[in-house]
């Protein structure tokens, strides 16, 4: 008798985003994702996903700024500094508070290596401060063939 | 009694990517970011080959900068072989109304290369940008845009796509 426990990711997709929103994320901080779908979540609970091979990763948000700005913010996916892998960061003109000022995507190639994968706020400006509502911090990867 | 652990089930697809690193003759240069996975090698540093056998889909996206915030740039796939322009162009603009030196969101340019279309054994492409307005630059390190820093860098994707 042979057993095929369930017990893990085994798509050849996974998705994951944010149930509530998130307030104050400042340079530095992750837009973080708590619902996860044929993936696990990042080992040390900071709002990512934990990649298990190699797969091509997008990360989706839609940021509005807060407390008057979110200078010059820029998003990039941290944590996969591997051999395999290049992320793209991206910038945006973001001078005015409660407008869309993130509405874009990154991508990463994953290796094979396990990897924690996180959506990082960055900046070139001194005063990147954005909040993200329900379901605008979206992770879509596919896992690749190699 | 034997437990087997789940498979993780992949798609057929496979991935390389290059980062950009700058302008040549119009021309983005890349580098490989680490072994390369799919059928494409690159004859130079700013082309491609895809070979016959494989459709590809091609994303590359745009990264510059500029100190004077004053160009704009348009970039295109070229299909070198055929000497032809192919697939979506993206641009950029960079300028002071816009009030950013670097690219605006994740501008890209795309091409779907189909087996069918490789009457040869392979096609070479390669990434093309015309530039208006001075001093600006395409320059890259492993940390990010020239200037801008810690944001990842601007890279070309080309996916395998089994035929």
């Amino acid at each position: 008798m042979s057993y095929f426990p369930n017990t893990g990711p085994n798509a050849s997709i996974f998705w994951a985003y944010n149930s509530s929103s998130q307030q104050n994320v400042q340079i530095g901080d992750y837009f973080e994702v708590d619902v996860v779908n044929e993936v696990e979540a990042d080992t040390v609970s900071q709002g990512g996903v934990r990649c298990d091979v190699a797969s091509l990763v997008y990360g989706e948000m839609q940021t509005s700024g807060q407390s008057g700005y979110l200078d010059k913010a820029q998003t990039r996916f941290f944590g996969g500094a591997t051999a395999k892998a290049s992320g793209e960061g991206f910038q945006v003109a973001t001078n005015k508070a409660d407008s869309y000022d993130i509405d874009d995507g990154n991508y990463q190639v994953t290796s094979n290596s396990s990897l924690n994968l996180y959506l990082q706020l960055r900046s070139k400006g001194t005063n990147a401060i954005g909040s993200s509502g329900v379901d605008q911090t979206r992770i879509f990867g596919i896992r690749l063939n190699h | 009694m034997s437990y087997l652990a789940a498979a993780i089930i992949t798609t057929e697809l496979k991935t390389d990517t290059w980062r950009q690193t700058g302008v040549s003759s119009g021309h983005i240069t890349y580098t490989s970011v680490g072994s390369s996975d799919t059928s494409v090698t690159a004859p130079t540093t700013t082309s491609f080959r895809l070979p016959t056998g494989s459709s590809y889909y091609i994303e590359a996206s745009l990264g510059a900068s500029n100190t004077s915030k004053n160009s704009t740039v348009l970039g295109r796939v070229y299909n070198i072989t055929d000497a032809a322009y192919i697939g979506q162009a993206a641009s950029l603009c960079i300028n002071t109304s816009h009030g950013f030196e670097a690219k605006q969101g994740r501008r890209v340019v795309r091409a779907l290369v189909l087996d069918s279309d490789i009457t040869g054994s392979y096609i070479d492409i390669r990434i093309e940008v015309a530039v208006t307005g001075g001093s600006t630059t395409f320059t890259t390190t492993t940390s990010g845009i020239n200037n801008i820093s810690g944001t990842g860098v601007p890279t070309i994707k080309i996916i395998e796509l089994p035929s």
